[in-house]
C-alpha cells in the first residue's frame, strides 16, 4: 500500500476510537469549562487592583533586618506593588479588621503574615515574601561580595514570583488562574499517550491479532510504525488546536497571538504524550486495561505537580525540588506555554521546546528498540 | 508437483513447555493439507513459526522453496492467513478492513478495488460493506476474517481454525469457500479439532499431538494404518451380559461393550460383518431396535495413536 494510504487508514481508526476522544479532548474541555465558571467569578474582583495595602510590625529583632529593609522598600517604592505602612501591633490588628490593609507583616526574630481572608492580594503579598525568605542567604552574599548588584538581584526576586499575578493585576485583562489552563493543556497533551499506546499495541504480535496480520504482510514493520506514529501525532495536534480554540475563543482566555509558536509547543507535547505512551505500551507487561490504568494515574500526578489541581504545587515544587519541573512533563509542556503567554520570555520557551524533542527522541528511541526485539 | 511447504526437525520452546517437538511437514503445491490435534497440541504454533512470527529454537522451514524469513517479502506477498482469532480493526467498516489489509500486499489501487469487491462477493458480506465488525453476528465475523485473509489472492493460504464457533450453516458455506479457493489454484493449510471437517474438505492430513506429528496421510491413508473395520451399535432393551463372550468370538471382533441399553461392536476389517452379528442375536431370540453401523473416523485413528479422545470433554 502507498504510504499515504497507511496514514490515512490509521488516521481514521485513531479517530474513530471514541474513549480516547473523550480523554484527550472532551474531558480537558469539561475541566477547562468547570475552572472557568470557578475562576470567573474570583477574577472579576481581581480586576482593579492597585497597589497591595499591607501593614508593617517590626520589632527590630530580625537578625537580617538590613537586608529585609532593603528588600521592603525595593518593592514598596514607586515601581513597587506594595503600600507599606510601618505601624504598632494594636493599630495593625485593628486596620486589618477594618479592611484597611489586606494582611500584617509581624518581623521579629522571624517573618510571618497575617491575613484575614483569602483573596488575589494575600496570594501577591504571602509569594512575595515566600521568595524573600527562600533567597534571604542569596542577597546576603550579594551584599557582602558584590553589593552593587543589589538591586537587580532584589528586583529578579521580587519579581520572578510575583510577575504573572502582578502583571495581570496591573493590566486587569491576564487571567491570574491561566497556570490552571496549561496544566490543562498538558493533561490533555499527555493523555495523547493513548493513542501511542494503541499504537503500541497493534505492532505487537503478541499483544493483538491485528498485528500477527499486519506482520505477514509484506510491508516493512517500521513503515507501518511511522505511519501510525505520523497518525498519532496529527491526531493529538488537532485536538490539541480544538482545545486551545475552544480556551481561547469561547471561554476568552486571553493566552496570547503567537499562534505559530504556540501550535509548535502543542505539536511537540503531542509527540511526547504519544511516545510516552508507546513507552509505556510496549515496556509494561500487563494487561491492557492495567497500563491504561498506569498511563492515566502518571499522567494525572504529572499534572498535578504542574499545578492541576493545587495552583501553588509548582511554585512549591520549583522551590524544594526545581529538578522534578524539569524533568516532569506535564510541567515542562505548561512552562512552555507560560513562557509563551506569560512571560514572553523567549529563552525559557526554547529551553522547554528543546526538553521536549529530548524527551521525544528518548521516548522513540526506547520504542523503536523495544519493537524490534518484539518478535518473540 | 512442487513442494509449497517443507518443515524439518521444528523445534519450539516457550520457557519450560516444548510446543513443537522435532515436526516435520511437507506440503505440495494443489493441496487442502489439514492439521488435526486437539487443543494445545501445537497447530497455531506451526503456522506461526511458518509465517515467521515466531522465532523457533531449531529446525528448517523453507516455502516456495526458499528458506523463510521476516524479511522475505516476495514470500509473504504470495501467502494469505487466516488467524485463529478474528483480527480486524473495530474502527473499521467491512469494506475498509478488507481495503486496509488487501493493501498491505497490493499497491495498484484500481486493482486493489477489484479484489476487494471479489472478496466481498466470495465471502457474500455484500449487504454488510458499511457495517462495523460489532454490528456482525458471530458467523459473518468470520466471513470478515476469511475475506481480510484472501482477498489479495494469495498462492498459499492458512486458516487457523476459521470455523471455531460458527452454526452448521455458515461451517458449511465457509467449507465450500475454502474448497472453491482451492479449486482456483491455491494450496491450503487448514487447522482444525473438527475431524469432520478435516475428513470433508483435506487432501492430506497431519494427526499432531503434544507438538509431535504422529501420522501423515491422506484419510484413506489413515484410517487403513490401523486396523479398524466398522463401529456397530445396536439397541437392546434386555440384554443377557453372557453373550458377550460369544459374541467376541464372532469373526473380525476387535471389541464388545454394552453401555446405556447400546451393544457396541467394533470390528477390524472384514465383510458380512453385521449380518453375522444380527444372526447370532436372532438366533437366541435377543429383541433389538435401532441398529446403526459407521465406518472409523478420524476421531477413532486418533484414539487409536494417542489413547485418547480428539476432543477432550468439548
Ligand atoms: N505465547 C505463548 N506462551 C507460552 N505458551 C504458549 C504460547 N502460545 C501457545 N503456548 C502453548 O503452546 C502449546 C501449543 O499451543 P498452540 O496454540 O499452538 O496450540 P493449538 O493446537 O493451536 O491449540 P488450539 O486448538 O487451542 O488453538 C499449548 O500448550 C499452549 O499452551
Ligand atoms: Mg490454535
Amino acid at each position: 500500500m502507498v504510504f499515504i494510504d497507511l496514514y490515512r487508514f490509521r488516521l481514521k481508526i485513531l479517530l474513530k476510537d471514541k474513549a480516547l476522544f473523550f480523554w484527550t479532548l472532551i474531558f480537558p474541555i469539561m475541566l477547562g469549562t468547570f475552572f472557568w465558571l470557578a475562576f470567573s467569578n474570583i477574577t472579576e474582583k481581581a480586576e482593579h487592583i492597585g497597589k497591595i495595602d499591607a501593614a508593617l510590625v517590626d520589632s527590630g529583632e530580625y537578625a537580617n533586618k538590613e537586608q529585609l529593609d532593603t528588600f521592603l522598600q525595593s518593592v514598596s517604592g514607586k515601581d513597587g506593588n506594595i503600600k507599606l505602612r510601618e505601624v504598632s501591633e494594636d493599630e495593625a490588628e485593628s486596620m486589618l479588621e477594618a479592611g484597611d490593609v489586606c494582611g500584617i507583616i509581624n518581623v521579629s526574630d522571624k517573618i510571618s503574615l497575617e491575613f484575614k481572608d483569602n483573596g488575589m492580594q494575600q496570594t501577591i503579598l504571602k509569594t512575595m515574601m515566600d521568595s524573600y525568605i527562600q533567597n534571604e542567604k542569596l542577597i546576603m552574599n550579594i551584599i557582602k561580595n558584590n553589593p552593587e548588584k543589589l538591586d537587580a538581584v532584589i528586583k529578579s526576586v521580587s519579581e520572578e514570583h510575583t510577575y504573572n499575578v502582578e502583571k495581570s493585576a496591573a493590566s486587569g485583562d491576564m487571567d491570574v488562574y491561566i497556570q490552571y489552563y496549561f496544566a490543562l493543556i498538558a493533561m490533555s497533551c499527555l493523555f495523547g499517550s493513548s493513542y501511542g499506546m494503541k499504537n503500541a499495541k497493534d505492532i505487537q504480535i503478541m499483544q493483538s491479532d491485528v498485528a500477527k496480520r499486519r506482520n505477514v504482510a509484506p510491508t516493512g514493520r517500521m513503515v507501518n510504525v511511522l505511519a501510525d506514529f505520523l497518525s498519532a501525532v496529527t491526531v493529538q495536534t488537532i485536538l490539541f488546536a480544538l482545545l486551545f480554540i475552544y480556551l481561547d475563543i469561547f471561554l476568552g482566555i486571553n493566552m496570547g497571538n503567537r499562534y505559530g509558536y504556540i501550535l509548535l509547543a502543542g505539536f511537540l507535547a503531542g509527540v511526547t504524550g504519544v511516545g510516552y505512551g508507546y513507552v509505556i505500551g510496549l515496556l509494561i507487561k500487563c494487561s491492557e486495561n492495567f497500563k491504561e490504568g498506569i498511563m492515566r494515574a502518571s499522567t494525572l500526578l504529572m499534572c498535578f505537580l504542574a499545578g492541576l489541581m493545587v495552583g501553588n504545587m509548582k511554585y512549591f515544587i520549583e522551590t524544594n525540588a526545581p529538578v522534578i519541573n524539569k524533568i516532569n512533563p506535564a510541567a515542562v509542556i505548561s512552562d512552555s506555554f507560560y513562557s509563551l503567554c506569560v512571560f514572553g520570555d523567549v529563552k525559557m520557551y526554547a529551553r522547554c521546546i528543546l526538553t521536549l524533542v529530548v524527551m521525544s527522541v528518548v521516548f522513540f528511541g526506547i520504542s523503536v528498540v523495544c519493537i524490534r526485539r518484539d518478535r518473540a | 508437483m512442487e513442494t509449497v511447504i517443507k518443515v524439518e526437525n521444528l523445534l519450539k520452546r516457550y520457557n519450560e513447555l516444548i510446543a513443537l517437538d522435532n515436526f516435520n511437514l511437507e506440503v505440495k503445491e494443489g493441496e487442502i493439507f489439514g492439521l488435526l490435534g486437539p487443543n494445545g497440541s501445537g497447530k497455531s504454533t506451526t503456522i506461526s513459526c511458518i509465517l515467521g512470527l515466531l522465532k523457533y529454537d531449531k529446525g528448517n522451514i523453507e516455502v516456495f522453496g526458499k528458506k523463510m524469513s521476516p524479511y522475505e517479502y516476495d514470500i509473504k506477498r504470495q501467502i494469505g492467513v487466516v488467524m485463529q482469532n478474528v483480527a480486524v480493526f473495530d474502527e473499521l467498516t467491512v469494506y475498509e478492513n478488507i481495503d486496509y489489509f488487501c493493501g498491505l500486499y497490493i499497491k495498484d489501487r484500481s486493482l486493489r478495488k477489484q479484489y476487494v469487491k471479489e472478496a466481498i462477493d466470495f465471502v457474500n458480506l455484500g449487504d454488510f460493506e458499511k457495517f462495523v465488525p460489532q454490528k456482525l453476528s458471530g458467523g459473518l465475523l468470520r466471513r470478515l476474517n476469511i475475506a481480510c485473509g484472501i482477498a489479495h489472492k494469495p498462492k498459499l493460504i492458512f486458516m487457523d481454525e476459521p470455523t471455531v464457533a460458527v452454526d452448521p450453516q455458515s461451517r458449511n458455506n465457509i467449507l465450500e469457500g475454502i474448497k472453491k479457493l482451492n479449486s482456483d489454484g491455491a494450496t491450503i493449510v487448514y487447522t482444525s479439532h473438527y475431524m469432520e471437517e478435516v475428513e470433508k474438505i483435506c487432501t492430506r492430513i497431519a494427526i499432531m499431538d503434544k507438538g509431535k506429528n504422529l501420522a501423515i496421510g491422506t484419510k484413506e491413508e489413515l484410517k487403513n494404518m490401523i486396523n479398524l473395520g466398522e463401529n456397530v451399535s445396536i439397541e437392546i432393551l434386555d440384554f443377557d451380559e453372557k453373550y458377550i463372550q460369544d459374541i467376541k468370538k464372532l469373526p473380525n471382533v476387535y471389541s464388545v461393550e454394552y453401555v446405556n441399553k447400546n451393544l457396541h461392536v467394533k470390528y477390524t476389517k472384514g465383510q458380512r460383518n453385521l449380518i453375522e452379528l444380527l444372526d447370532f442375536l436372532r438366533e437366541r431370540n435377543v429383541e433389538f431396535g435401532h441398529v446403526y453401523s459407521e465406518l472409523p473416523t478420524l476421531d477413532d485413528v486418533f484414539l487409536e495413536i494417542t489413547g485418547k479422545e480428539l476432543r477432550d470433554g468439548e
